[in-house]
C-alpha cells in the first residue's frame, strides 16, 4: 500500500507547542496566584470604588462592594487551581487502583462495570451539591466531589489499556515466569501505561476545573469572600445585564484558559503515547 | 446464507428478553441509591437541614420525620411502602409533594432541553462530517479551533456571553428573566409547554414572546453540546471517509452526496450512543442553564432542593433521573440494534 | 498491438505531505487492448495500487496524477474528464474487484440497497424492484445460491466467496469494457481462491471484456492472463505475452521473480532482499543485479520494444545476452 510508505505527517511539533504552551500558562497563572505582589488585598472593601470599570488603579474594575477584581482574579488561582489539583489526584488514584483492579475478564470485573454505569447514569454534577453542602462547604468534600464526577471516566480508560496490556505478550511471560500480581501490576503494566495515564490526568485537571467552577457558580465549595472564578462570574452576572461585563469577563477568561490550558496539555500528552504507540507497533 | 434467521426483528426481541429482567434490578438499585444517600447520612444532618441556631426540638422532629431514629431496616420498608403508593414525600422546605411538584417543573425543561438536543445534533453532526470529509485541512482545522474553544467554556460562561452580546449589546433577545416577559399572560395549561400551549389558545404574541425567550438558553445548552458531538462526529465519520468502503463507493461511481451519506450511516450507532448520553445527561446537565435564565425547570429545582438539603426532593430528583437514564439506555441499544447489524446481542 | 481501450503513456502519481513528497508511480508506460487479460505483478510498494486508483481516477489530493497520455477506449483522456462523467466511466466503463469484500461492501446498508444505490447513480433505474430484479439476476447468473436473502441481509452475514461474488456482481452488472481486479483473492480462504478468479475470468475475457489483475501470485497469472506488466519500484521494468516472457524473461528482475516462485522439482530462490537505498540516476535493481555494470548504476535504462509484443527496462537483457 502506497499510503503506508508515505511521509507521516508531522503533527508532532504542533502538539509538542500546545504542551509547552498550556503547561506555561498553568505554572504561570498558579506562580502569580500565589506570589504576585498586588496594590489591593483580594477581600479589601472600597465603598468609594464600587463597580469601577478598568482604569490605570483597577486594571480590572471593581465588583458591587468594591473589592479589586484583579486582586481576586489572581488571586483565585490560589484556591482554585490546588483545588483543582488535589481532586485530580483522588481522581487518579481512583481511576488507576479501581481500572487496574477490575482490568481481569471475570464475571465480578464485568459486574463492578455494570455498577459503575449505573453510578454514572446518576445526576453526579448536582448530588455533590449536597455533598459539599452537608460537609458545610469543606474544600476536601469539594476534591470528593470531582473525583466522584471524574474517576468513573479515569477507571474506564485505565481498565481499557489494561485489557489490552494483560493480553500482550511481554505481560504474558511475566505472570509465566511467576511475578505475582500486584508486582506485575506495577513493574510492568504501569509504566507501560505512563502517557496514558498522564493524558488522562491533564483531561481530568480541565474537568475538576470545571467541577470547582460550577459549584463555586452555583454558591456551594469555595464561597466568598475567598476568592474563586466561579463565584466571582456569578456575582457578576447580576451587573452583566447592566453592561458591567467586566466582572465576569476577566474570571471567565482566566477559568477559560486554564481549562484549554489542561486540555492542550491533554492532547499534546496523547499524541505523544498515540506517537510511540504507532512506532513501537512497527 | 450463514445466519439468514438472523432477521433484525428477532434479533430485538431477543434482546428485549434478555434486557427486561434488568430494568426492575436496575430499578431497585436506584431506589436504594436514593434510600441510602438520604438514610446513610450521619444524625448531625437533621442540624445541618434545620440550619445553625436551631433548636434541640427542631431537629428531634427533624430526625423523627426523617425516620432516622428508627433501625434502617424499618426506615427502608417504610420508604419502599410509601414509593408503591407513588408517594414521594412532602419537601421539607415548601411543604408541596414531591411528585407533582417535579412533574410541573417538567414541561418547562423538556421545552428547552429537546429544541436545545436537535440543534446540538443537526450543528454537530453537520461541523463534524464537514471536518472528517476535509480532513487535514483548512476547513478540519477551523472547525476544530472552535470546538476546542468552546469545550473549554463552561456553560455558564457562554450563556453570559451570550447574554451581554446578545441582550445588552445588540438587544436582539429579552432579558434572561424566565420563560415569558412581563407582559405577557401564561397561555392556559394543556401540555406545559409554553410555545405549544399558546398556538392552542391562539395567542400569537405570547408565542412569539415564548419562542424569543427560549433563543439564548437554547443556544447555551447546544453551542457547547454541539462542539462535542462534533468532535466525535469528525472522529467516526473521519475513520468511515478513509476507510476501504468510501474508495469502494467511489470507484462504484456513487456520487459524493451517497458517498457521505454512506460514511454517516456507518457512524451512526457512535453518534447515537453520545447523542443518548447527551439526552440522559441533559435531565440534571441544565440545571446551570437554567439558574442564569431563571428557567423554572426540572434542574433548578434540583439545585434548590440540594443546597437545601432537601431530603425528599433529593430522592425524588435521584429516582427520576436515573429512571430516565434507565429508560433512555435502553432505548439506545434496542434502535442501535435495529440499525446496526454488527452488533450482536453478546457483545454487550 | 490493439492498445485502443487503454493507453497510458509517462503515467505519474505523487503524494504530497508537509515532510516530503513520495513518488509511487515514477513515468509508467503500458497500453491495454480490448478483450484481453493483463497481470499486473510486483511486490508490495511497487506502485501496482496506485495505478490502480489512476486508472479510476480516485487519487485524491495529497496525492496527484500526471501523464503524457491516459486515455480510456480511444476517445475519454482521463486527466481531463469532467469530475461527472469520470464517474460515469467508473462502474459502468470501469469495473472494479478490490481486495476485501469485508472492507469494500457497505457494513451496515444491506446488500440490496447497495446495489440499488449503484444503478440508481448510473442511470439505470430508481425503482428498488427494478434494481432488485436486476441484481438478483447477476447474482443468480454467479453462483449465489439464493439470491433475495443475499440481497436483504448484510456483508457481514456472507462467506468470503459469497461476498466477493456480490462484488464481483457489481463490477460487471453494467457491461463496463475492462474490470480492473486488485489482488481479488489475497482475503480470501485458498479454497475458493480459484472459484472466484476462475468466474472472474469468465466475466470478464470471457465475455468480451479486458482484464487487468493485480497480483504478487505469478502462478494467477500464468493461468489466468494473456501479458503480463512486471513493475518494480514504480517502473514497468517488463512488458510482454505471458507465453513468452515466463518461459524467456528478458529482465533479470522478471527472472530472479519467476525463480522464486515455488515449483515441483526444484527449489525456489528467495528474491534478494531490497535495498533502501537505490541508486538515483540508475537502474534501480543494480545494487541487487548480478549482471549489472557501471551504467547500469549511471543510467536508467528506459523500456525498449525487444521483440513482437515484448519490451524490457534493461542494458543487459536475459535473452538477448543469451542469444
Amino acid at each position: 500500500m502506497p499510503a503506508s510508505r508515505l511521509p507521516r505527517i508531522r503533527l508532532g511539533r504542533w502538539s509538542s507547542a500546545g504542551l509547552v504552551v498550556g503547561a506555561t500558562i498553568l505554572i504561570a497563572l498558579f506562580l502569580a496566584g500565589l506570589f504576585l505582589p498586588l496594590r489591593f488585598g483580594p477581600t479589601d472593601l472600597n465603598v468609594d470604588a464600587i463597580s469601577q470599570p478598568p482604569d490605570g488603579t483597577h486594571w480590572f474594575g471593581t465588583d458591587e462592594v468594591g473589592q479589586d477584581l484583579f486582586a481576586r482574579t489572581v488571586r483565585a488561582a490560589r484556591t482554585d487551581l490546588p483545588l483543582a489539583l488535589g481532586g485530580t489526584a483522588l481522581a487518579s488514584v481512583l481511576g488507576i487502583a479501581g481500572g487496574l483492579a477490575v482490568s481481569s475478564r471475570s464475571r465480578w470485573s464485568e459486574r463492578i462495570m455494570r455498577g459503575l454505569d449505573a453510578f454514572q447514569s446518576l445526576p453526579l454534577l448536582i448530588l455533590t451539591i449536597a455533598l459539599v453542602v452537608i460537609a458545610d462547604n469543606s474544600l476536601i468534600m469539594v476534591a470528593v466531589a470531582i473525583a466522584l464526577v471524574s474517576g468513573p471516566f479515569y477507571i474506564r480508560i485505565v481498565r481499557s489499556q489494561a485489557i489490552v496490556l494483560r493480553e500482550s505478550r511481554f505481560i504474558e511471560a511475566a505472570v509465566a515466569s511467576g511475578a505475582g500480581t500486584a508486582r506485575v501490576m506495577w513493574k510492568h503494566m504501569l509504566p507501560n501505561m505512563r502517557s496514558l495515564i498522564l493524558a488522562q490526568t491533564a483531561l481530568t485537571g480541565a474537568v475538576a476545573l470545571l467541577v470547582v467552577a460550577a459549584l463555586s457558580f452555583i454558591g456551594v465549595g469555595v464561597v466568598p469572600p475567598t476568592p474563586s472564578w466561579g463565584a466571582m462570574i456569578r456575582i457578576g452576572s447580576g451587573q452583566l445585564v447592566t453592561g458591567q461585563w467586566w466582572a465576569v469577563l476577566f474570571p471567565g477568561l482566566a477559568l477559560f484558559a486554564c481549562i484549554i490550558s489542561f486540555n492542550l496539555v491533554a492532547d499534546g500528552l496523547r499524541d505523544r503515547a498515540g506517537r510511540k504507540r504507532s512506532a513501537g507497533a512497527r | 446464507m450463514k445466519t439468514s434467521n438472523r432477521s433484525p426483528n428477532g434479533r430485538i426481541l431477543r434482546l428485549l428478553v434478555r434486557r427486561l429482567p434488568i430494568i426492575p434490578i436496575s430499578l431497585l438499585m436506584i431506589v436504594l441509591i436514593s434510600f441510602f444517600l438520604i438514610a446513610l447520612i450521619p444524625q448531625s444532618t437533621a442540624t445541618a437541614i434545620a440550619g445553625q441556631g436551631a433548636t434541640a426540638e427542631r431537629v428531634a422532629e427533624i430526625n423523627r420525620e426523617l425516620g432516622l431514629n428508627l433501625p434502617i431496616w424499618e426506615q427502608l420498608l417504610r420508604y419502599l411502602g410509601r414509593l408503591a403508593h407513588g408517594d414521594l414525600g412532602l419537601s421539607f422546605y415548601t411543604q408541596l409533594p414531591v411528585w407533582p411538584d417535579l412533574v410541573s417543573h417538567l414541561p418547562a425543561t423538556l421545552e428547552l432541553v429537546i429544541p436545545a438536543l436537535v440543534l446540538a445534533v443537526v450543528l454537530g453532526i453537520a461541523w463534524g462530517t464537514l471536518g472528517g470529509y476535509f480532513a487535514g485541512r483548512f476547513v478540519d482545522q477551523g472547525v476544530r479551533a472552535v470546538g476546542s474553544a468552546l469545550q473549554a467554556m463552561p456553560e455558564f460562561l457562554v450563556g453570559l456571553l451570550l447574554i451581554y452580546v446578545v441582550f445588552y449589546t445588540l438587544g436582539w433577545a429579552p432579558a434572561p428573566t424566565g420563560r415569558l416577559g412581563i407582559t405577557s399572560v401564561t397561555p392556559p395549561t394543556v401540555t406545559g409547554f409554553y410555545t405549544v400551549d399558546a398556538l392552542i389558545a391562539g395567542d400569537g404574541a405570547t408565542f412569539s414572546d415564548a419562542v424569543v425567550h427560549l433563543v439564548l438558553p437554547v443556544l447555551t445548552i447546544a453551542l457547547p453540546l454541539s462542539a462535542v458531538l462534533a468532535r466525535i462526529t469528525r472522529a467516526t465519520v473521519g475513520d468511515a471517509f478513509g476507510g476501504a468502503h468510501t474508495e469502494y463507493a467511489r470507484a462504484l461511481g456513487l456520487p459524493e452526496r451517497q458517498v457521505v451519506r454512506y460514511a454517516l450511516v456507518d457512524a451512526r450507532t457512535s453518534i447515537l450512543t453520545f447523542v443518548a448520553a447527551c439526552i440522559a445527561s441533559m435531565v440534571g446537565g441544565a440545571a446551570i442553564v437554567e439558574i442564569i435564565f431563571n428557567w423554572q425547570g426540572v434542574g433548578q429545582w434540583a439545585v434548590t432542593g440540594m443546597t437545601n438539603l432537601d431530603p425528599p426532593q433529593i430522592q425524588g430528583f435521584v429516582l427520576f433521573s436515573g429512571t430516565v437514564t434507565l429508560l433512555v439506555y435502553i432505548a439506545l441499544d434496542l434502535l442501535s440494534m435495529a440499525i446496526d447489524p454488527r452488533i450482536s446481542i453478546g457483545d454487550s | 498491438m490493439n492498445t485502443s481501450l487503454m493507453e497510458v503513456e509517462n503515467l505519474r502519481t505523487t503524494y504530497r505531505s508537509p515532510g516530503g513528497s513520495f513518488e509511487a508511480v515514477r513515468g509508467v508506460s503500458f497500453g491495454l487492448a480490448h478483450g484481453r487479460s493483463y497481470g499486473l505483478v510486483g511486490e508490495s510498494g511497487s506502485g501496482k495500487s496506485s495505478i490502480v486508483r489512476a486508472l479510476l481516477g480516485l487519487v485524491r489530493p495529497p496525492g496527484e496524477v500526471t501523464a503524457d497520455t491516459l486515455r480510456f477506449d480511444g476517445r475519454l483522456d482521463l486527466l481531463t474528464t469532467p469530475a461527472k462523467q469520470m464517474r460515469q466511466v467508473r462502474g459502468s466503463g470501469i469495473g472494479y474487484v478490490g481486495q476485501n469484500p469485508f472492507g469494500a461492501l457497505h457494513p451496515v446498508l444491506t446488500v440490496g440497497e447497495q446495489y440499488h444505490q449503484f444503478l440508481r447513480a448510473h442511470g439505470r433505474t430508481k425503482r428498488r424492484r427494478e434494481s432488485r430484479e436486476l441484481a438478483a439476476t447477476v447474482l443468480a447468473d454467479l453462483g449465489l445460491p439464493d439470491p433475495e436473502a443475499v440481497l436483504r441481509g448484510h456483508a457481514g452475514q456472507l462467506s468470503g466467496g459469497m461476498a466477493q461474488r456480490v462484488v464481483l456482481g457489481f463490477s460487471t452488472l453494467l457491461d463496463p469494457k475492462l474490470v480492473i481486479a486488485d489482488e481479488p483473492t489475497t482475503a480470501l480462504d485458498v479454497t475458493v481462491q480459484s472459484q472466484v478468479l476462475d468466474l472472474l475470468a469468465d466475466r470478464t475475457t470471457g465475455a468480451g471484456r479486458s482484464l487487468l489483475l493485480v497480483t504478487h501470485d505469478l502462478a494467477v497469472v500464468a493461468q489466468y492472463c494473456d501479458e503480463v506488466i512486471v513493475m518494480r519500484k514504480g517502473h514497468v521494468v517488463e512488458t510482454g505475452p505471458v507465453a513468452s516472457v515466463f518461459p524467456h524473461p528478458l529482465h533479470p528482475y522478471t527472472a530472479a521473480l519467476l525463480a522464486s516462485v515455488p515449483r515441483a522439482g526444484t527449489a525456489p530462490r528467495p528474491l534478494p532482499a531490497t535495498s533502501v537505498a537505490a541508486a538515483a540516476a540508475g537502474c534501480d535493481f543494480a545494487t541487487l543485479c548480478s549482471r549489472a555494470g557501471p551504467e547500469c548504476h549511471d543510467h536508467r535504462p528506459e523500456l525498449v520494444e525487444r521483440d513482437t509484443g515484448r519490451a524490457a527496462a534493461c542494458h543487459h537483457s536475459l535473452v538477448e545476452a543469451g542469444r
